[in-house]
């Protein structure tokens, strides 16, 4: 039945030797430009690299809630030689790192107690200790660290990295959120809508076609809705003659040829039933059964997270988020904070080790920070428990980023002698910004979408890279 | 999921901590939404000939400045799909259709508007999108304080409100006033727009007291000012003229407004079988929380009576003292867990306190002063006015140590024993203080550690406070049913409709500034009044209670240039696709200039002379010749103006979660038109054919498939909606049994089966999802797509793995907002689709079917 004058639009596509996606989203992101052809933009969907660059995808792990400086990746001898004096300048009394630290790896680098597994990998890593943030209260800093933006809706970091490096992808959306976070943190906000991330509330125990909702066929064969979703590709053909083109319309055909495809490979992606036991072991912690979550190490929410994050970066996903929360430690720091590493350690230190076995290491930024750093005097708030903990504190936090095109086994920057503030080679969370799409090729000025009679940037008019970083 | 964060402190202030420079200041002052509404003259246009209203000729105007030229009218079939979902949110029904393309009279089009804002189900539609700017929600959120509900049994009682206003067209600026201050007004015998307070209470509920005035705020002046006036929590608004000082004059008003605990009955059902099958119900479950607040009570002070003795011993004083072997043992065994109980009695006792007043005595007594004194402080106190039973063991004692005098109390517990019981049952049945027929010195020492209230005071709400004293730790033992309460409350079909009502506070009182949001730093208390930036000089203080009703005066009021003209913003955004500001609830200083000014002025204007009237707004809008365009592309103009901000055509707009949802019901012919009542689940087995403005929101975890397809964020005040277009959306057309059903039961409607040929049977299909006969070409895709189809199924018969229903979405939390709403009903056939309900399910996924043109 397929005559030339009746091919459906995949069909055609597909004849032309082009993926359809890539057409689409060319023709979408010309309209968006406001360039007159489509061919002016690359049909692979991606905006063209503005110099070279090693990473290629992005597994963002956002500790929600603030992790301590501190306690983590800024130790303070002065502050423990100081416990329990007040400080001037600070509304209490310094409250001492519960944790010791050791220097680890060629590099030397101090490492907490807490994290004894991820310490093998400082010598990969790229260690922040004077990042600040503007606003440390949750919901804003959150927004600020997701999109670069303290109020107005704005597209988030993935949105912006999907938006730049295209879908390498055909059958998986390009920023995959492994679910707990808010929307905000993975909105396209006014982006075309193929760029926002989807959301899967993953959990190492559900079955696997309840990843997504609808992910799974249980009325008609796979064959049989190809027939349906052709036929209702040609209904569009002939809906869409009446109205010239519209990329709202177009993007919806895509998005039924996406979701095709994604039945089948989108719960391959989190089988994780596919990986040996080797592997399982390497992102399991021995902390997740406190964590509350039932059942075995096997089950272990971050590590079994982290391990479908490097499935999806193997299939081409750009940018895939993880979040692990509860990281607000006003009271009872020692042990909570502790549980928390304790659950994050392991298995991140697997993640990095999996990725530089499979040799995706280079082309792949991990990165792991929360959304502000917390103060290093007792918080005078933070009642109820049995031991001290910290209140918010955006002056100083810190994070550190391994892999693509990473400078490895470095410290950058440094706070003042308590790690209360920023002080050396300060980086503002629009720096951060602006280095995470230096890594990923992109000049943060000229990655610009026009929206409204603006050029938008994910850095609004701030943010300087941070060379000093880059390998 | 989504997270939430205990918000600490008053943090949530979205300015940074510069000061504004007085220019800065003075250029926000001058922001045109700040000055007063004026009705400009009409403009002066070429082509008159389009001019039908004077919306017409301000549109018009702008594109001829461009040299632009309006669109050709939409078809009447494309303009009739249109009207019909954005005054009702549902598709035409074939008869409509025929009935507007049989009438030529020149007022046809305006008889079908009119018929359309008559419907009820234009309340619906209209309500949904004031939901959307009243961040909606049937649960409170996961921050609300312990032992709250995470459900809100009543919260539909305000939707409901919403609804009819809309739909009674009750003119705007009383509709503020009720939704701020419907307490304050003589209603007269009809209360029911006391659910209309609603507006403040449906938000998230936080621990923190200052973070729910803050979400009030919040709402409030985005709802009806387009004011983002919480950004000065903290510090001055960082763009708009508002100072903190403003801030705390309206936290002012808030702090002094209290959630009432006597919910008054706004609407109850009739049906006195139901009602007293309700009434058992709930006495049952009252019963249960009686038994399990008198089963603690004697757990508690039952455990402390029997060792008190070797409670003592781990006293605050007694710490660092040598603690009894018997004592460590007895805590050993402990049944509460808790080595607190002494410390819980003596936290809040006083030296003169009739029962410990003694042992504070001899706690300050050092260890080697006991023999030299113990004796001689027995004595004083056994002739002392101290509880009788206590002083009576101190007679001729001569402890040597604090543990001697802990084993007196003991003794003197042991004594109370004995009645413990029978006082516990009689204080049950009481409903003083006292109790008759007990000795009050013995009912003193059998209410500790923790005093027994009496059962006859003890309703749902004072209990849930009473419980709420309790020290931590203890609270979470009991089993309390309060949800469960709260689940029949919301879902027994006889449950009366209770309205979310705020008083003002007994004293109420002015708000000190709290410096950068923080509320132990305190600064200057500034008044109860309305913002400086919209009421001028002559600022009047608010004297009236908490200063609500003054409040929305002030908002609701002619000379507030804000109030119309974010309204007429939205209207005009709901219809069109984008308002004259594209930001609806922010049309302060960072929001977008407006596109179409002096039009949105007129309206403004124009809205407030005809009596605040929706519905004539709404009639007006659509009778122009612009709403009235052909949504066709035109290249060129594209080039000039490629948001279509000058409206030279109709936007294509992607149709909302409801109105798809809506629509697939109507398809089914299986549509429930009911309108109001408690809320149905929207997206799980069995399903419901309600609208779906009656789904069940919660906040704190909403369904996917409502992120899915854009529906509003509930957290807070959000009146545009998204429109995504995402792979799973797709996936829900494709795999979904909601749609599936929606397939089968079309081509079980009469009008399929009782088709002659495969031509009609496309053609009824057609008439039922697009409202009109399927092209040529159409009806010759779908017979050799059946064909086709036929033939693969006649040679290898569909078959699919045995499926099985999704499992329940569920949630950790155990008051799981979901599992309480179920609907009656059958689930979907799982037997594979025939080919007939497989075309039809092909059809729905058309892009005709959720675009309006």
């Amino acid at each position: 039945m397929n005559t030339p004058s009746n091919l459906t639009r995949r069909q055609f596509l597909q004849r032309a030797g082009m993926g359809m996606r890539g057409l689409t989203l060319a023709t979408m992101l010309a309209e968006a430009l406001g360039s007159t052809s489509p061919a002016e933009t690359n049909p692979s969907a991606s905006r063209p690299m503005q110099f070279p660059a090693k990473a290629k995808h992005v597994i963002h792990i956002f500790a929600a809630g603030g992790p301590s400086q501190v306690d983590t990746w800024d130790p303070k001898p002065e502050l423990t030689r100081n416990a329990e004096k007040a400080i001037p300048g600070h509304d209490g009394v310094a409250f001492a790192s519960p944790f010791q630290f050791q220097k680890m790896g060629r590099s030397g680098i101090e490492v907490s107690e807490i994290f004894p597994h991820l310490g093998q990998h400082v010598d990969e890593m790229a260690v922040i200790r004077s990042l600040w943030t503007e606003i440390p209260e949750h919901s804003i800093a959150s927004r600020f660290i997701h999109t670069g933006s303290l109020q107005l809706p704005k597209p988030s970091l993935g949105s912006w990295v999907l938006y730049g490096l295209g879908n390498a992808s055909q059958n998986m959306p390009g920023f995959v959120s492994l679910g707990g976070g808010s929307p905000e943190w993975r909105q396209a906000s006014f982006l075309p809508g193929i760029y926002q991330g989807a959301n899967v509330n993953y959990s190492p125990t559900m079955r696997l076609e309840e990843v997504l909702p609808n992910i799974h066929s249980q009325f008609t064969p796979l064959a049989l809705q190809r027939k349906q979703i052709d036929l209702a590709q040609q209904l569009n053909a002939i809906h869409a003659r009446n109205l010239h083109q519209d990329s709202q319309l177009e993007a919806r055909i895509d998005s039924f040829e996406m979701a095709f495809q994604m039945q089948t490979e989108a719960t391959d992606a989190f089988d994780v039933s596919k990986e040996t036991a080797e592997t399982h072991a390497l992102y399991t912690s021995k902390h997740a059964n406190v964590a509350g979550v039932r059942g075995t190490n096997a089950a272990d929410p971050l590590g079994m997270k982290l391990l479908v994050a490097r499935r999806l970066v193997e299939r081409g996903v750009r940018f895939v988020q993880v979040i692990h929360g509860a990281w607000d430690h006003h009271k009872d720091l020692e042990p909570n904070l502790r549980q928390r590493a304790g659950e994050m350690d392991a298995p991140a230190a697997g993640l990095l080790t999996d990725l530089q076995q499979r040799g995706l290491l280079d082309e792949t930024l991990v990165i792991w920070g929360g959304e502000f750093g917390r103060t290093v005097v007792r918080d005078r708030n933070g009642t109820g428990g049995t031991t001290a903990g910290r209140d918010h504190n955006g002056h100083a936090m810190c994070c550190w980023m391994a892999g693509g095109g990473i400078k490895p086994g470095i410290v950058h920057g440094a706070t003042d002698e308590f790690g209360a503030r920023a002080v050396t080679d300060k980086v503002h969370v629009h720096d951060l910004h602006a280095t995470i799409l230096a890594l990923l090729g992109f000049d943060h000025e000229l990655l610009t979408y026009r929206y409204n009679g603006r050029d938008f940037r994910l850095t609004d008019n701030f943010g300087n890279v941070v060379k000093a970083i880059i390998a | 999921m989504k997270l939430r964060f205990s918000i600490i402190g008053a943090l949530l202030c979205l300015a940074v901590a510069t000061g504004f420079a007085a220019d800065a200041r003075d250029e926000a002052r001058a922001h045109w939404a700040y000055q007063p509404v004026r009705r400009p003259a009409l403009p002066t246009v070429k082509m008159t000939v389009w001019v039908k209203t004077p919306i017409d000729a301000f549109i018009l105007a702008r594109l001829e400045a461009k040299g632009l030229q309006p669109s050709p009218p939409a078809s009447k079939e494309t303009l009739l799909r249109r009207v019909t979902f954005d005054l009702i949110g549902l598709p035409p029904t074939t008869e409509e259709l025929r009935a507007f393309l049989g009438d030529t009279s020149p007022n046809a089009f305006a008889k079908v508007v009119d018929q359309l804002l008559a419907s009820p189900h234009f309340g619906e539609r209209w309500g949904r999108h004031w939901l959307d700017t009243a961040r909606y929600s049937d649960t409170a959120g996961r921050g609300q304080a312990a032992l709250q509900s995470y459900r809100f049994a009543y919260a539909w009682g305000y939707r409901d409100y919403v609804i009819n206003a809309f739909n009674q067209d009750k003119p705007y600026d009383r509709f503020i006033v009720e939704q701020l201050a419907a307490d304050k007004l003589s209603l007269g015998e009809d209360k029911s727009a006391l659910a209309a307070l609603g507006f403040l209470t449906v938000g998230e509920r936080f621990q923190n007291k200052n973070d729910i005035i803050n979400d009030r705020i919040d709402t409030v002046t985005k709802a009806f000012l387009g004011l983002t006036v919480s950004c000065a929590r903290c510090h001055d608004h960082k763009f708009d003229p508002i100072p903190t000082a403003d801030y705390y004059s309206l936290h002012g008003i808030f702090n002094s407004s209290i959630e009432s605990v006597d919910k008054p009955i706004v609407a109850a059902p009739k049906d006195k079988t139901l009602l007293a099958d309700y009434a058992a119900k709930l006495r049952a479950l009252e019963e249960q929380n009686l038994d399990a607040y008198y089963d603690e009570m004697d757990k508690i002070d039952g455990e402390f009576r029997r060792h008190a003795a070797g409670y003592l011993q781990f006293d605050e004083p007694s710490r660092g003292r040598q603690v009894a072997e018997s004592s460590v043992r007895m805590m050993r065994d402990n049944q509460l867990g808790n080595d607190r109980l002494a410390r819980i009695a003596l936290q809040n006792a006083r030296a003169d306190d009739p029962v410990w007043g003694p042992w504070l005595s001899f706690s300050k007594l050092a260890a080697d002063d006991f023999v030299a004194r113990g004796a001689a402080l027995a004595n004083e106190i056994a002739g002392g006015k101290w509880n009788p039973i206590v002083a009576g063991q101190f007679r001729n004692a001569a402890p040597k140590s604090l543990a001697d005098v802990a084993a007196l109390y003991g003794a003197a517990f042991a004594q109370a024993e004995a009645q413990a019981q029978n006082y516990l049952a009689a204080k049950r049945r009481a409903s003083t203080a006292e109790v008759p027929g007990f000795d009050p010195p013995l009912a003193q020492l059998i209410e500790q550690p923790l005093p027994i209230l009496p059962g006859g005071t003890l309703t749902t709400e004072r209990l849930r406070d009473a419980v709420l004293q309790w020290p931590r730790g203890f609270r979470s033992r009991p089993k309390f049913v309060f949800d469960a309460i709260n689940e029949l409350e919301l879902t027994n079909p006889a449950a009366p409709a209770h309205a979310m009502v705020v008083e003002d506070s007994p004293n109420p009182t002015d708000s000190p500034i709290f410096i950068r949001g923080q509320a132990e730093v305190r600064g200057d208390v500034v008044p109860r009044r309305f913002l400086e930036i919209l009421s001028g000089p002559q600022r009047p203080i608010y004297t009236q209670g908490s200063g609500r009703l003054e409040l929305a005066l002030a908002i609701a009021s002619k000379s507030n240039p804000l109030t119309a003209r974010v309204l007429v913003n939205r209207v005009w955004m709901h219809l069109f696709g984008a308002g004259f500001v594209t930001t609806p609830d922010d049309l302060g200083v960072q929001s977008e200039p407006p596109s179409h000014p002096e039009l949105l002025d007129w309206l403004a204007g124009a809205f407030m002379e005809a009596g605040w009237s929706r519905k004539r707004l709404i009639r007006f809008i659509v009778l122009s010749n612009v709403y009235q365009q052909s949504s066709e592309e035109n290249p060129q103009y594209s080039q000039i103006d490629p948001n279509n901000r000058l409206l030279w055509r109709a936007n294509i707009r992607r149709l909302d979660f409801e109105s798809i949802r809506d629509s697939l019901l109507v398809f089914s012919g299986k549509l429930d038109p009911t309108i109001g009542g408690k809320p149905i689940n929207l997206t799980e087995e069995p399903y419901s054919y309600r609208r779906s403005v009656y789904g069940y929101v919660d906040r704190g975890n909403l369904p996917e498939i409502m992120q899915q397809f854009d529906f509003s964020d509930p957290d807070m005040t959000n009146s545009k909606r998204a429109t995504t277009v995402v792979p799973q959306q797709a996936l829900f057309f494709l795999n979904s049994p909601m749609v599936v059903d929606i397939a089968r039961k079309m081509v079980a409607r009469q009008e399929f089966t009782s088709a002659a040929d495969d031509p009609s049977r496309i053609g009824a299909l057609y008439s039922i999802i697009f409202q009109r006969a399927p092209r040529i070409e159409e009806t010759k895709l779908g017979l050799a797509y059946l064909d086709d189809l036929k033939r693969t199924l006649a040679s290898a018969p569909a078959t699919v793995e045995a499926p099985q229903p999704r499992r329940r979405n569920v949630n950790n939390n155990p008051s799981d907002g979901h599992t309480a709403i179920q609907n009656q009903g059958e689930k979907v056939d799982r037997r594979p689709l025939t080919a007939w309900e497989q075309y039809a399910q092909a059809l729905l996924f058309a892009n005709e079917v959720i675009y309006v043109n």
